[in-house]
């Protein structure tokens, strides 16, 4: 029976071992390919490279325009992010913090506009960011990204906030301060970590996303690394080595936000499935 | 509580960026791709009102919906096991398996990727001399060697596979904070009677998790009806022929590069009757904790 238990037990750290390498390899693969010469990927796929290199990532920085998505990227998000803060703790103060006829109501339409998905109503969105103005322009992004960020944000801190003792509310207003001043004194200090968490879930699928990026900001000079990366790939793909180094440069803020982060993606992630 | 109608007008002041924001960048263009499904428009000209003409030919002349739309009804099938794979990990990391915490980590890791940086990655790591097909070779199963992205056969079952490389680790700590509200009494009993296996998990786990299981399994039908764009495009563009398109990859090409932009309108609101009943379970689920 012991023995029996323990070789079940070995099976499955086996198991759970071999998925784990599914997991991680690409990512090796990826990052080893990157530092090889194309001469040297050709003679030694897999193995370490015996002459690493920096051309591929240097080369991917400067010609393949990585610097420049980046930073479009950089833009796009750390906006998208703030004003999705702002929007979304000024809703979720008043929907948890504030009685009046149709607090429900208003709840559940911002919730509901989550029905309609992104692919619905690209086109018109295409064609009014046209007539705006706003079309290749960071802030036709920006804007359609904190909308889409919404309803969840808004969700995430109306059930944060209502964990707030409406005494201290209270308090703050019989010392004479507006609501203005209660959610930027009292209730964003408290929220601090569901604001962390909102903002580094929403930096990762804003950094993340494709569609809307690849409609909107379709000139070269606007893209978001995403774009480039997604385009890249048609060119390049012959040679392994660049193209590698272009997919490791495009995951790297991803990975080092995933190594530091990891407990605050993970409550970003399984909000709405648990409480 | 704050009330009295000045506390009400500073409530609706409150919401107003959040509402305006959603009115303009989001009802506004569903109302405008609704209408813009009864013309013909190619997104420079005028649109023209042709009626019910484009979802005639989208139900009964167009070659390409209904084979997209039965794709996804594949992937739709294919949550279960989703589901079933990330529970059974979830389970194992959560009885404390030897290097769980590194496990949980690792299976976590893929989906805070890009769908793009995914697609690509396997794009290069299943081509037809990528590492893959090498390393069957090389173990002499080199009959087993294949491209799999680019045989009408395997096309869409490989990506499907490479979408749930990319998903389960989110459903792995979905259901570890599921997992971590059960009281460990209920589990520790159905041991003590003896329960293990599938049994355990069948009638033990699922009715415990009975809400995340039931939250999550409805999100990713909802996911796979309008999440996997990255993926086709950046792995096949919905090709060999159309063995990978979905319905708004569909949506996509009739849009932008058929430039028909009011049958592609059409393809939206046909999309959004797909989805909306389910997206308003998942709304009831996650409010229903809440209120």
């Amino acid at each position: 029976m012991a023995i029996r238990r323990r070789l079940g037990r070995s099976a499955i750290f086996a198991a759970l071992a071999a998925i784990s390498v599914t997991t991680i390899y690409p990512l090796v693969f990826m990052l080893l390919s990157a530092l090889k010469g194309e001469e040297e990927f050709i003679l030694n796929p897999y193995g370490l490279p015996a002459h690493p290199t920096f051309e591929n990532l240097a080369n991917a920085w400067k010609y393949a325009k990585f610097g420049q998505y980046l930073g479009n990227s950089f833009i796009v998000v750390a906006a998208g992010v703030v004003l999705s803060w702002a929007v979304c703790s000024l809703a979720g103060y008043a929907l948890s913090h504030m009685e009046f006829a149709g607090r429900r109501l208003a709840f559940f339409a911002i919730l509901g506009s989550m029905m309609i998905a992104p692919q619905i109503i690209l086109i018109p969105l295409h064609s009014m960011l046209g007539t705006l103005g706003l079309l290749n322009r960071h802030l036709g992004l920006i804007l359609v990204y904190a909308t889409l960020a919404v309803p969840f944000g808004t969700y995430l801190m109306t059930s944060y906030l209502r964990g707030v003792p409406r005494e201290l509310v209270e308090a703050a207003q019989v010392d004479g301060a507006n609501h203005l001043q209660i959610l930027c004194r009292i209730m964003l200090p408290i929220a601090r970590p569901a604001l962390m968490t909102l903002g580094i879930f929403n930096f990762l699928w804003m950094w993340n996303e494709l569609l809307l990026a690849q409609v909107i900001l379709n000139e070269d000079h606007a893209r978001t690394l995403m774009v480039g990366v997604a385009n890249l790939r048609g060119q390049y793909t012959t040679n392994m080595p660049y193209l590698s180094a272009g997919l490791f440069l495009a995951a790297l803020p991803v990975l080092l936000i995933f190594l530091v982060f990891q407990t605050q993606i993970t409550k970003g992630m399984t909000m709405g499935a648990v409480k | 509580m704050v009330r009295g109608r000045g506390a009400a007008l500073s409530a609706w002041l409150f919401l107003m960026p959040a509402l305006v924001l959603l009115l303009v960048f989001r009802v506004f263009p569903a109302g405008s791709a609704l209408w813009h499904g009864f013309t013909e428009w190619s997104g420079t000209s005028a649109p023209r009102w042709i009626g019910l003409q484009n979802f005639v030919e989208l139900f009964s002349r167009d070659e390409v919906f209904w084979p997209a739309v039965k794709h996804n009804l594949i992937l739709v099938l294919s949550v279960p096991l989703w589901l079933l794979v990330s529970l059974v990990l979830a389970l194992l990391i959560h009885e404390g398996v030897f290097g769980w915490r590194f496990f949980r980590a690792a299976f976590f890791l893929p989906s805070v990727l890009s769908p793009v940086i995914v697609g690509s990655l396997f794009t290069v790591l299943l081509s037809p001399d990528g590492p893959l097909n090498h390393a069957l070779k090389s173990l002499g199963l080199g009959a087993l060697a294949f491209e799999w992205l680019g045989d009408p056969a395997t096309a869409l079952p490989t990506i499907i596979l490479v979408i749930l490389w990319g998903i389960f680790g989110h459903g792995v700590i979905v259901f570890l904070a599921g997992l971590a509200a059960v009281p460990k009494e209920i589990f520790e009993a159905a041991r003590l009677d003896g329960a293990t296996g599938w049994r355990f998990l069948w009638h033990i786990v699922v009715p415990s998790l009975r809400h995340v299981i039931e939250f999550w399994g409805v999100s990713l039908v909802v996911w796979s009806f309008t999440s996997l764009f990255a993926f086709i495009y950046v792995m096949t563009k919905g090709g060999p022929g159309y063995c990978t398109t979905l319905v708004e990859y569909h949506l996509y090409f009739q849009a932008f590069e058929a430039n028909r932009m009011g049958y592609a309108c059409a393809l939206g609101s046909a999309l959004f009757l797909m989805v909306f009943g389910l997206v308003l379970l998942q709304i009831r689920l996650m409010a229903g904790r809440e209120e």
